[in-house]
Order: structure tokens, then sequence, then C-alpha cells
């Protein structure tokens, strides 16, 4: 976990104690629940609106894409954990 | 109120005692970290794009919307955390510490800035259709005074001090 250098980009992480860190790391998995859902509703709403005004929705496409890749990895790390 | 207060103090208490709760974090916290930082590079990307052909897209509207509704939750939740400071005693340490913060800073701008000027002079452009606007180095001339301002201001951290009470050597 301390050498872990993804959990480095949380601003003050490596600065604080072990139970800040804690309340850190559950403030920012809080924050899923709401980055999920969001991404996917905005993409939603970008690919339907071009496509009515006859745009390409390259932005919708890319998000969909992002949200897709994320949920994968979140379903994964949830089927190894009961098993 | 009092209902509230009373549930923030069992969800710490069981968050600190608990073990089981870390490791289920653990991996929320990467993916969110991660889904956050991508966010945000696509919200600058979809900015340019609608800057090149003049339409305001949803996606910008509603990323703008979910960033600050995120932020706002980070910030009024009964985890977080309110201030960092760290005291140390060493000078050598001290200067050792702040070495590392310039070098974190200064790889994030590097990268930050090569991606800001690439969406601006060579994505947008291709993406919109009128790529005539290659190699517009208007931008890279206003990227200067910002990174001047934080190469002049990395060595200093309010987070950091230096405590001098142990020694009689009081140096600034």
């Amino acid at each position: 976990m301390k050498n872990d250098k993804l959990l480095q980009l949380i601003p003050n992480f490596h600065l604080s104690n072990s139970d800040q860190k804690h309340q850190l790391l559950h403030v920012y998995a809080i924050s899923l629940k709401w980055l999920l859902p969001g991404i996917f509703i905005i993409s939603l709403i970008d690919l339907i609106v071009e496509i009515f005004l006859g745009h390409m929705p390259f932005l919708g496409i890319l998000g969909m894409l992002l949200f897709i890749i994320l949920i994968i990895i979140a379903l994964n790390i949830k089927k190894q954990k009961r098993r | 109120m009092e209902a509230f207060l009373k549930m923030a103090n069992n969800n710490t208490h069981n968050l600190k005692n608990s073990s089981h709760i870390h490791t289920s974090d653990f991996w929320c916290a990467k993916i969110a970290v991660v889904g956050l930082y991508l966010l945000l590079a696509l919200i600058y990307l979809s900015f340019m794009f609608d800057v090149e052909r003049s339409f305001f897209s949803p996606f910008t509207i509603g990323g703008i919307l979910l960033v600050i509704v995120i932020g706002c939750r980070m910030v009024v939740s009964p985890f977080n955390v309110d201030k960092v400071k760290v005291e140390v005693s060493d000078p050598k340490i001290y200067r050792r510490v702040l070495k590392l913060k310039f070098k974190k800073r200064i790889f994030f701008l590097i990268i930050a800035f090569s991606y800001m000027y690439l969406v601006n002079a060579i994505v947008a452009p291709f993406l919109a259709g009128n790529p005539t606007q290659f190699y517009d180095f208007n931008f890279l001339i206003s990227c200067i005074p910002p990174t001047l301002i934080v190469l002049l201001t990395a060595n200093k951290d309010s987070r950091i001090k230096l405590n001098t009470e142990g020694t009689d050597d009081n140096e600034k």
C-alpha cells in the first residue's frame, strides 16, 4: 500500500497518518457511486443530442468507452472477492 | 442534527477499528482517482472541441456539473481530513521532502501542459475538420508565466514546517 504510485495521485495522501489515509480512501471510494452513473448519463445525453443534430459524437463515444472500462474493472474485482 | 452526528461518529468508529473496509476501499479509491483524472482530461478535450466548431455540447455542461457535485460532496463529507501539517526538526530531512515535492510537481506539470498543447494544436482542429491551424504557438507563449510562477513558488510548502525549538540556532 505504501509503495503504490496510483494512490499518490490523491492530494494530501503521502503527508497524512494511517487513520487519515483510511479516511481519505473512504471519501474517494464513496465518490465512485456518483462518478460511474454520472459519466453514463452525460455520455448518453451527448450521444442522443449530437446524433439528432447531425454531428459526429466523438466525446460521447469516448465517455462511453471510459464508463465501460471502469465498470469492467470494478465488476472483475467484485467477482474475485466472492470466490 | 444529533442523529446525523451520531451516525458520523459510529461510522468513523467502525472505520478505524475494522480492517475489512480498508481492502474494499483500496480498489474503489484507485478506480475513482483514475476515473476523475480521465474525466477532467475528457472535459478539457470537449471544451476545446466546442470552441473549434462553435457549439455548446451537453458533455461539457454535464461534466462541469458532475465535477462540482463530486467535489462538494468530498469537502462536506464527515470523513474528510481538515488540515494536514508535518513538523520536521532536522533541516536535512526538510530539504529532502521539499525536493520530492518539487520533482512531483514538475512531473505533473510536464504531462498536463503537453496534453493541453497537443489537444489545442492538433487533436481538436483535426476532429472539428479544419486542420489548417496546426502548430499554433500562441498557447506555448501563454504557458510560460504560470510555469514561471510555479517554479518560483514550488520550493515553499505551507504544510511542511521546520521546527527549531530544540536547537539554539534559529535560522530563517
